[in-house]
């Protein structure tokens, strides 16, 4: 066995009572509000208003506190709202108490003697007034044993918050790490600003792919090329299972290596990705593809400027703007044109249903390339999947709206 | 962000939730006989004229009442482990629920004895019946049928309250549900599904009481009042 016990382990000890006065004190407040309308509810002239809380007293009733807490955790957490323990253990306190305190107080209300309730009717008072003068107080006198013996139950039962503190704890270590892959033409840098806030709860990963940024120029390569980068960035971590986040022709290998490897993936976030081209949009993407041959990357950036960006962009942020495509002019002539060739033609019988992994699917409202048309494609395929199309937002999203994307993945991924 | 509820995947594993249920209902026999038996005997000891019994009885009544049942549970758990009796989880489960309906059981029926007439006592003196006759027939039976609503009451109380025994891995409902979640990432359908679970549980457990006191009690069921 480890040390005796010390005084370092009588600080913290002293530090959790203070965490179970807290916790108690909002479960108290927070309880005593909703019990008090649940109690006046109970005793309400309308049949409907009385039965509905009745309900309420009777499900919360039913149910353990233990269940109810993990409830109030994972149910915060799955509407959307990114809760610490503490706040879940206090919301769900809070369910909890109110219902036993109603059921309390409405027995004191109705234990006031019937003729004080009509005494007060017969001096004309109005139900407000009967209620606050002549009936609650008398209530309160009577309230006070069983209220303070329930507090007694208040305090005892907030050791539950440490179940779900734990399960949260738990969690954070279970959680896998991410890979961030980015799209043609770009470098690892695109995710910045993304990766930087999701460092803050997970691993993440990222790396320039064959042929881009730092990384060995290429004259050709395959789809597979590119998921084997994927996965060797992976086995040079020593990360065995991660969820996979691509943007653009990152999406696209995000999905073949979901089809590929899917032992290795725990979840997917395809982010402004294309699929299921139609034979007008192909005709498009191999027409560019040729001009790139002939005259170079020079030949797109005009189009990919009004693609990507939208104009309230390019207006407060020209220099970002213009970086960017310079940083796409850049690129070796040789390498963008072969990625390109996969990002143009690899959605071509890309068997999307077999995919079954979780997945979340994104795009810009106003994303000519990878539009919502084939998001909601990937959406239908993809069994189980999440879909979110971003109004007003065209291609480049990692860059208009960072804090969206890690805000959408890191909830995502902890869920 | 809207929700996206499919409970289709949890309930394809529903003979899981079976079983933890049944072992719910099995845990919460297990403690409602040894600890209604305990607080039966704590309840008679407390009203001992031995000062030693009834101090005792007195302070594990108020020891069990004032501390947290999970704080009560993992002293069982570990506290047996490192004595070195390594029992199973479930024996574990059942005695320290056991431990802790026990007092709340004795407050419960001490309030019931206290409501036995003196009279009755001294008429079944007269009437020359036994220490042990006198207990049976005129304190505890009469008691145990005026407080059975609030016996009920934390009995039910009680198999709710065994979802805190999944802390160590008793595989009752609750763990089931801790462990469903895990497997399946739908942990808000898992819950819901169980919280409807435990509520047909004690409604079940209710109507099975309900029918017992019929039987127990036949004087309330010739009177017809409500349990």
């Amino acid at each position: 066995m480890g040390g005796s016990l010390n005084a370092n382990h009588l600080l913290f000890l002293g530090q959790g009572a203070l965490w179970t006065i807290g916790l108690s004190v909002i479960a108290l407040i927070g309880g005593g509000i909703v019990g008090f309308l649940i109690a006046l509810a109970r005793v309400s002239p309308r049949k409907a208003v009385r039965l509905l809380s009745g309900a309420y007293v009777q499900l919360i009733q039913g149910t353990p506190l233990l269940v109810i807490m993990f409830l109030g955790y994972f149910g915060l957490s799955a509407l959307g709202f990114a809760i610490t323990p503490l706040w879940a253990a206090g919301a769900s306190l809070t369910i909890y108490v109110g219902a036993y305190f109603g059921e309390i107080w409405r027995g004191c209300i109705q234990a006031v003697p019937r003729p004080q309730w009509e005494a007060a009717e017969g001096l004309a008072l109005s139900r407000t007034q009967r209620m606050l003068k002549v009936i609650l107080p008398q209530a309160t006198r009577i309230a006070t044993p069983p209220t303070v013996g329930f507090m007694v139950q208040i305090i005892k039962n907030t050791s539950l918050a440490s179940v779900v503190g734990f399960v949260e704890l738990a969690r954070s270590g279970q959680i896998a790490p991410v890979v961030l892959v980015h799209g043609v033409g770009a470098t690892l840098q695109s995710w910045d600003e993304i990766s930087r806030r999701l460092a803050k709860h997970f691993k993440v990963l990222r790396a320039d792919l064959r042929g881009h940024g730092l990384s060995d120029r290429i004259t050709a390569c395959t789809i597979d090329d590119f998921v084997d980068d994927v996965l060797a960035l992976a086995d040079a971590n020593g990360v065995d299972r991660f969820a996979l986040a691509g943007f653009s022709l990152g999406g696209l290998i995000a999905q073949r290596c979901a089809l590929i490897s899917p032992d290795r993936l725990t979840k997917l976030a395809l982010i402004s990705t294309v699929a299921d081209r139609t034979p007008e949009e192909r005709k498009r993407v191999v027409e560019r593809a040729g001009l790139l041959e002939r005259d170079g990357i020079q030949a797109v950036t005009g189009a990919a400027s009004e693609r990507w960006f939208t104009p309230e962009f390019k207006a407060k942020h020209p220099e970002r703007v213009a970086q960017r495509l310079q940083e796409l002019a850049e690129n070796d002539a040789a390498s963008y044109l072969a990625a390109y060739r996969v990002f143009g033609l690899a959605d071509e019988g890309m068997e999307l249903s077999k995919i079954q992994i979780p997945t979340f699917v994104m795009t810009g409202e106003d994303d000519p390339g990878s539009n919502p048309r084939m998001a909601r494609v990937i959406h239908q395929a993809i069994a189980g999947s999440r879909l979110e199309i971003f109004p007003g937002l065209r291609h480049s999203v990692l860059m208009e709206a960072p804090d969206l994307i890690a805000d959408r993945l890191e909830r995502f991924f902890r869920s | 962000m809207g929700l996206n509820l499919d409970f289709s995947v949890v309930l394809e594993r529903w003979p899981l939730f079976a079983d933890g249920a049944a072992m719910t209902l099995q845990l919460a026999f297990m403690a409602i006989v040894i600890g209604g038996a305990i607080g039966t005997f704590c309840a008679i000891g407390r009203g001992s004229s031995n000062r030693f019994i009834a101090g005792l009885c007195a302070g594990y009544v108020e020891t069990i009442r004032n501390t947290p049942l999970l704080v009560q549970i993992f002293l069982v758990y570990f506290g047996l482990a490192s004595i070195g009796f390594k029992f199973s989880a479930f024996s574990v489960a059942a005695a320290a629920l056991a431990i802790n309906v026990g007092a709340y059981t004795a407050e419960i029926m001490r309030a019931g004895f206290e409501a036995i007439p003196p009279g009755q006592i001294e008429a079944a003196e007269g009437l020359a019946l036994s220490r042990v006759q006198i207990y049976w027939h005129v304190i505890l039976l009469p008691a145990m049928e005026k407080v059975y609503p609030a016996l009920t009451s934390q009995f039910v109380l009680l198999m709710l309250a065994s979802s805190v025994t999944s802390q160590i891995s008793a595989e009752e409902l609750t763990a089931v549900a801790n462990y469903v979640q895990s497997d399946t990432y739908r942990a808000f359908e898992t819950y819901i599904l169980v919280a409807l679970g435990y509520i047909a549980l004690s409604l079940v457990l209710r109507a099975a009481f309900w029918a017992l006191g019929l039987v127990l009690f036949p004087r309330r069921r010739r009177l017809g009042t409500p349990l």
